[in-house]
């Protein structure tokens, strides 16, 4: 039997000095070092789950990805109708449409990714349990299509100002750089998400009840974010219980950042970022830990 | 150097059951409260009641670099499952493995494919999901293309490939990318023989450079011709280690002997029973109506289906799938309904004529009709697993998923035949 020396015809192949050790043990720890620096060795593989994610989304449908575009359009004009001219919520100001797409953009980085992030693993179920690739990636490369949501949301709030500013010459986002920060609070939304997502991934991906629970959750917190409606309406003395929901704080930065005369403030922003790092942490671990198992029973 | 150092592997699967459930206290949702009316509702998290499986036990063995390595074993014998631990899909409850080098995978076929990208990105993609780069893979491609004779289809989607081809750009994959070790679950099944012997010839090439391979196969034939070295798992435990010849042997005498062709653990499923009927037992026999667990090729043999009849004048109608690798062979049905008056036993009997089988092992999934509600049936799926063997080794004579004698004749003429114009 052929064993490997150096002479052997082997040492020609150019791939043969990286013949490096590995063990794979059941009392092995996981350590997250390791596990980021293979994240990184599959990095690639992140393109390829998102298109995957993004053409089985629209795949077998008659519009293709128009729908993406029905989809986020329909409920935006429904909404700033509902809520504006039938409920008249009141708007800081501005007008409700500009207000409600301004509140749109940061809750559309949070609504579409966790939905779609929380089916990484369950979609991709066959692959799973015949190669491996850390699944870490996976709820991720699950979030990327819901990007395109907000960046249609983001386009049609450029539109809108943009006709405001040719209508009625009124530009409405400040000249100084307060936008930049928009971006900083979209950012942190994401991130939140994908916290998240860490653990609705594992719970669909061994129960689908998740999906509805999933649902129905995010169908009710947007009531409790200030989306919708401006924070300065919610009672004085009840503000700061909506400010324990992460996602406030964000939303109203995004807000105050693209819109005049607004109020946001850092100190809750700094909360929801604390939040993120902590669920984060947390997310890594329980993922680390349950991901194992769960392969066993998908 | 050892490419494979595996030691005191085993991997254990709760199989959930109902009985083992009910007899265990379960976490519930009313708060500690026993006596409270409220519905019992366990919570997840836990892992769930059941039966302990071990699908492998305290597999020791090590494999020298450039070892082709045959795993053999009836359905369930935890060849799939070892396959699995060693590419990392899943992970040991005990035990350890060291390895060395790039361990690439072929546990089935297209995955890590995607239907509608091209060859050419399911070639990065498929390099990709092995962490190797993008540099790396594109370096490889013309290889990959030339190898897997692919060259006028790299822009095609995949989906458009036949069975054949798929094959051929799976298998290129894999052995391009300078793997180490490969893993490979049975895929000596598919694909033309043309391309099977070059996989092979390939395969044999790299062993003499160092590459570790590990087979699954149901194929004897295949694996004695091909490997150094066979383990034969039985149960999850390792029953035979060695020269191919002598393993294969022990292995077959082992089959043959067994008595019932039982299958494995978990394995069936269907709806085997309804208000007519139910499928009480499937088994094989031979012309003297004794159970056998292995089919020789060379004798007629018969599946019995016993059923339990549980209406007077129901009219039923056996139906036969015979796989070979997950492949469907052949269906056979009763041709006509059997109208049984009176309640009781029923066996119908389905006779596989002498000369039909090849030397590969075979499973059967069993559907009756039960006319007398209509629409009405019930199915045992992998009913039955066997294996057939033949009296002499016809090798290369005997290959492909049925070997049936049919006539052949051959005609001497003086001279060559005129062609004729019009043959359509």
């Amino acid at each position: 039997m052929p064993t490997f020396i150096n002479e052997s015809p082997r040492s020609a192949h150019p791939l043969s000095e990286r013949a490096a050790e590995w063990v794979i043990a059941a009392d092995a720890r996981d350590r997250v070092g390791d596990r980021a620096a293979e994240v990184w060795q599959y990095r690639q593989i992140l393109w390829f789950f998102s298109l995957k994610a993004l053409r089985t989304l629209y795949s077998k449908t008659h519009l293709g990805v128009w729908w993406i575009f029905l989809r986020t359009l329909i409920p935006l004009l429904v909404g700033s109708f509902v809520y504006g001219s039938v409920m008249n919520i009141a708007s800081g100001g501005v007008p409700y449409l500009v207000f409600f797409l301004a509140g749109q953009v940061p809750w559309s980085c949070f609504d579409g990714p966790l939905v779609r992030g929380s089916r990484g693993l369950e979609i991709n179920r066959q692959l799973l349990v015949k190669l491996y690739v850390p699944r870490i990636i996976l709820p991720l490369g699950g979030m990327t299509p819901g990007l395109v949501e907000p960046a249609i949301v983001g386009v049609v709030l450029l539109c809108t100002l943009a006709y405001y500013r040719i209508n009625e010459g009124i530009w409405y986002v400040s000249s100084d750089p307060r936008p930049l920060v928009a971006v900083a609070a979209m950012v942190l939304v994401l991130a939140f998400t994908f916290s998240v997502t860490l653990f609705t991934s594992v719970w669909q991906a061994r129960a689908r009840d998740a999906r509805f629970v999933l649902r129905y959750v995010v169908g009710f917190w947007v009531f409790f974010t200030p989306v919708i409606y401006p924070l300065s309406q919610v009672p004085a003395e009840l503000r700061w219980l909506m400010h324990l929901n992460p996602l406030t704080a964000p939303v109203e930065t995004f807000k105050w950042a693209v819109l005049p005369g607004l109020e946001h403030s850092w100190a809750w922003l700094c909360y929801t970022a604390a939040i993120t790092v902590v669920m984060f942490l947390a997310g890594v671990r329980f993922f680390m830990r349950a991901e194992s198992e769960t392969m066993d029973k998908i | 150097m050892d490419s494979l150092v595996v030691e005191d592997l085993g991997k254990r699967y709760i199989v959930a059951s109902k009985k083992a459930a009910a007899e265990r206290p379960r976490p519930t949702l009313n708060l500690g409260v026993a006596r409270l009316p409220l519905p019992r509702i366990s919570l997840p998290g836990r892992p769930a009641a059941g039966n302990e499986l071990w699908a492998l036990r305290h597999a020791t063995f090590s494999v020298p670099q450039g070892t082709l390595l045959g795993i053999i074993g009836p359905n369930g014998a935890g060849k799939s499952t070892l396959l699995k631990i060693l590419a990392r899909v899943t992970r040991p409850t005990e035990g350890r493995v060291t390895g060395h080098g790039r361990v690439v995978s072929l546990l089935e076929l297209g995955a890590g494919f995607n239907p509608d990208f091209s060859a050419h990105d399911n070639i990065l993609m498929n390099a990709a999901m092995h962490g190797i780069s993008r540099r790396e893979a594109l370096e490889r491609m013309p290889e990959i293309i030339e190898f897997a004779e692919l060259e006028d289809f790299t822009d095609n989607p995949v989906r458009q490939y036949s069975s054949g081809m798929y094959l051929r750009l799976a298998f290129s994959v894999a052995i391009n990318m300078q793997p180490d070790v490969l893993l490979a679950d049975e895929i000596l099944a598919v694909g033309d023989m043309a391309f099977q012997e070059r996989c092979l010839d390939r395969v044999a090439q790299e062993a003499e450079r160092g590459l570790t391979v590990l087979f699954v196969s149901h194929d004897m034939s295949a694996v004695s011709r091909l490997c150094h070295r066979i383990i034969w798992l039985d149960k999850g435990q390792i029953a035979g280690d060695g020269e191919p010849e002598k393993v294969v042997a022990e292995y077959e005498e082992a089959a043959l002997g067994k008595g019932s062709g039982e299958v494995a653990f978990g394995a069936r499923s269907g709806r085997h029973a309804n208000v007519t009927a139910e499928i009480a037992s499937v088994r094989l026999l031979n012309a003297r109506g004794e159970e056998i667990g292995a089919a020789p090729t060379v004798e007629d043999v018969f599946v019995r289906i016993r059923l339990k009849n549980r209406k007077p004048g129901a009219a039923i109608r056996g139906v036969v799938d015979v796989y070979s690798k997950r492949f469907l062979v052949f269906r056979s049905a009763q041709a006509e309904d059997v109208v049984v008056e009176r309640r009781g036993v029923v066996d119908l009997l389905m006779k596989i004529p002498a000369h039909l089988l090849a030397e590969t092992s075979y499973t059967v999934n069993v559907t009756v009709y039960t006319f007398s509600v209509k629409e009405s049936k019930v199915v045992l799926n992998n009913a039955l697993t066997f294996l057939a063997y033949g009296h002499d080794s016809g090798g290369q004579l005997k290959r492909g998923a049925i070997a049936p004698r049919l006539d052949w004749s051959a005609h001497v003429h003086q001279r060559i035949p005129k062609k004729r114009a019009s043959v359509v």
